[in-house]
């Protein structure tokens, strides 16, 4: 008995030493006020085997350092300052601490080898340079001209692993190019790399042409042309030049833009003086109509999940923004502040809505979630319009136009993006005037 | 016989209840006094000076416990390290083929330059063994940490994310407010998100800090290794948590030497939310 009480006692001893270790509580911190500042990234030359092209072991890092900088997330560091070489990179890997010693948090780096068959074999590695360890890895082999286009993937890849989200930079923007006075201006369809680079032009100058929309599928354009004077809404194959009318409706239709399948083609039609949005089956050809109102309907856009169409109506007294089910049914209104809206474009990514609107004598584009919360203007001009998304929901692509001249008689339009922040908006360089660009889904 | 047995167990207990009953009321004679001293008197700034000395002195002597390259064993969470070496691998992989830094098998040269700072850090640790031992005493307790420190911190977010329950904190020092402050600015300003994330809700990273005595990183792991490996956007989010850790500017963190065991082990929940 007494013995029972005596190990008892010992237990219970034995527990309460114990619980002071375990009084040695694990600090546990809540950090919620990062900065947003951009990655410094560091991105060496790649090295070029003896036989591979060496020219191009400047030339890609230089097209992905353009590619990251513009995106406004990244800081390229300058490469004087760079330590370690290209070859010794090749050879020994990554040196962390001269690395980590510039400050950049990660690297880029790349070899170069020439293939038996007149090809080139390009390895790119990304590194984290605080980790010490390798993120992404990727070889291609390629023509020796595909030299953009690999580093454009190179740099998706970089900016998927970094961000999380998937890139934009191998991709491609169409958009009206401009030139003539300002009382006859020529009018094409011309079509670029979406950092301006492989400009060219797929329309001659002799039909006027407006809203080219790419297929969030495949490299197609639709675009609205004056043939003959009459407006139709047409279709055109970038890879195989084609074209062909889309529906050889008696009224005039405009705004078109695809479903996100590319199936379909949501468009308006104007019957009697009046606008309502239709849909067309570009497989049957069937249409269906999804608005019936006596006000104006028009520029229709699918959510990505083709379930909603956000639209232009003035049927509430002045020009506003509106979300209905892919029917037609249920239409509700999403804007509600002064001034008119346009041209809404849903996001890739779904949570955002682009518009044009117009308010105090000034045009903005803006954005806001598609249930009307959180409504953000995030660049104005004299004249600005036509946003598109890139592939990624991340950056906007759209026009605008100054007025030149003594009198403010002339005309100057100019091509931009924005991040969807609203910060880093950037001129997109392209030989003439521009507008009403449409960016195509990743090539 | 029975007797001074009975005698000496009945003076245990006696010990045992004198010790649960008026050990509390004692206590403040431990380390309080230094407690109340670093509060108080100093503000943060003066605070931060008077850790960075320190630090450098402990720099320093790195440099000779590097050559002894003694101690693997103080390595007790390796699965990281593994993950470390792949790097320099692909040199004969096949056009167009994605190369995941886990999928390369053959490590070149890249392993050896991380060795190296490993054992830098280990030379540091190893100056006190006996503490290495403790993470893995307390990785049980941790496991049940682990499911408390998400509601704890979500219920509480205004609250310090404070240290465990106070009646255990009876027996040992704490961290004072401005000490974890200090720690959690620093964290603060080494941790920088890319703007306009998507889903910026839900990328709320929890990270696991086992901290060398000279208060430097030396391993960081995330929480949720599941979500890792399959959400980009959160594996993404925990890759800028994971250089706010690793970074130089975070290397030593600015916490008080004397209460290493308060922070051998150190939960860091990184919460973007109010910034996206």
């Amino acid at each position: 008995m007494k013995f029972k009480l005596f190990t008892l006692m010992f237990a219970v001893l034995g527990m309460a030493m114990t619980m002071p270790l375990s009084a040695q509580a694990q600090l546990s911190l809540n950090v919620n006020s990062p900065s947003m500042e951009k990655m410094p990234i560091a991105i060496s030359a790649f090295y070029a085997e003896p036989g591979a092209q060496s020219d191009l072991a400047t030339k890609m890092p230089g097209v992905i350092r353009a590619n990251l900088e513009s995106s406004g997330l990244f800081k390229t560091i300058d490469q004087k300052a760079f330590i370690q070489p290209p070859e010794s990179i090749a050879a020994d890997g990554p040196r962390f601490g001269e690395w980590r010693a510039i400050n950049a948090e990660a690297l880029v780096t790349g070899t170069l080898k020439a293939t038996g068959d007149g090809r080139t074999r390009v390895e790119f590695r990304l590194w984290d340079v605080f980790g010490q360890q390798q993120l992404s890895g990727m070889a291609y082999t390629t023509t020796e001209e595909n030299w953009r286009r690999i580093a454009h993937i190179i740099s998706d890849e970089i900016y998927k692993r970094v961000t999380g989200e998937t890139g934009y930079f191998d991709s491609r923007i169409v958009y009206i190019a401009e030139s003539g006075a300002a009382n006859a201006r020529m009018k094409r369809l011309a079509i670029m790399d979406q950092d301006g680079a492989n400009h060219k032009y797929l329309t001659d100058g002799r039909t006027l042409v407006l809203t080219p929309r790419f297929s969030p599928t495949q490299q197609m354009i639709t675009y609205m042309a004056y043939y003959n004077n009459r407006p139709r809404v047409y279709l055109y194959n970038i890879d195989t030049g084609q074209q062909e009318v889309l529906g050889d409706f008696p009224n005039m239709t405009f705004a078109p833009r695809f479903s996100p399948d590319g199936n379909k083609v949501v468009m308006t039609l104007a019957k009697n003086g009046n606008s309502d949005i239709y849909v067309m089956d570009l497989r049957t050809k069937r249409t269906t109509q999804l608005t019936n109102h006596t006000a104006i309907d028009t520029s229709p856009s699918y959510s990505p999940d083709s379930k909603k169409v956000v639209f232009e109506s003035d049927r509430g007294g002045t020009q506003q923004l509106y979300v209905m089910n892919a029917d037609g049914s249920g239409a509700q209104r999403i804007t509600f502040g002064n001034g008119r809206y346009a041209n809404p474009v849903w996001s890739p990514r779904g949570d955002l809505i682009a518009f044009t609107r117009m308010y105090q004598g000034k045009f903005f584009i803006g954005v806001v979630r598609p249930d009307g919360a959180d409504e953000r203007l995030i660049t104005e001009a004299f004249h600005v319009e036509g946003p598109s998304w890139s592939p990624n929901g991340r950056v906007l692509t759209y026009f605008k136009e100054v007025a030149t001249g003594r009198a403010n008689e002339g005309r100057q339009a100019k091509l931009y993006t924005i991040d969807l922040t609203g910060f880093n908006e950037r001129l997109l360089a392209t030989p003439g005037d521009g507008s009403d660009p449409a960016w195509s889904p990743l090539n | 016989m029975k007797a001074p047995l009975v005698v000496s167990g009945l003076f245990h207990l006696a010990v045992f209840l004198i010790g649960t009953i008026s050990l509390p009321y004692l206590s403040p004679e431990m380390p309080m006094p230094e407690e109340s001293i670093s509060v108080e008197i100093l503000d943060i700034s003066e605070f931060a000076q008077t850790n960075k000395k320190p630090a450098k002195a402990e720099e320093k002597k790195i440099e000779t416990p590097k050559e002894e390259a003694p101690e693997p064993p103080p390595v007790p969470v390796a699965p990281k390290v593994l993950a470390k070496t792949p790097p320099k691998p692909i040199a004969p992989a096949p056009p167009e083929i994605a190369v995941d830094a886990p999928k390369e098998p053959p490590p070149k040269p890249a392993p050896e330059p991380k060795v190296k700072p490993k054992i830098e850090k280990k030379a540091e640790a190893v100056k006190e063994p006996e503490e290495e031992v403790k993470p893995e005493e307390f990785q049980g307790l941790l496991r049940n940490l682990m499911d408390p420190p998400q509601t704890k911190a979500e219920a509480s977010k205004t609250m310090e994310a404070g240290e465990e329950p106070s009646l255990m904190s009876r027996f040992a020092s704490r961290m004072t407010m401005s000490e974890m402050d200090a720690v959690r600015q620093q964290l603060n300003q080494c941790w920088s998100v890319l703007a306009g994330a998507r889903y910026a809700e839900n990328l709320v990273v929890d990270i696991k800090l086992f901290m060398n005595p000279d208060r430097t990183v030396r391993e960081a792991r995330i929480m949720d290794q599941m979500r890792y490996t399959h959400d980009s956007y959160f594996r993404a989010a925990a890759d800028s948590a994971l250089r706010a850790v690793r970074s130089p500017q975070c290397n030593p963190l600015k916490l008080p030497p004397e209460k290493y065991d308060l922070w051998k082990e150190i939960t860091v929940r990184f919460d973007p939310r109010e910034v996206l």
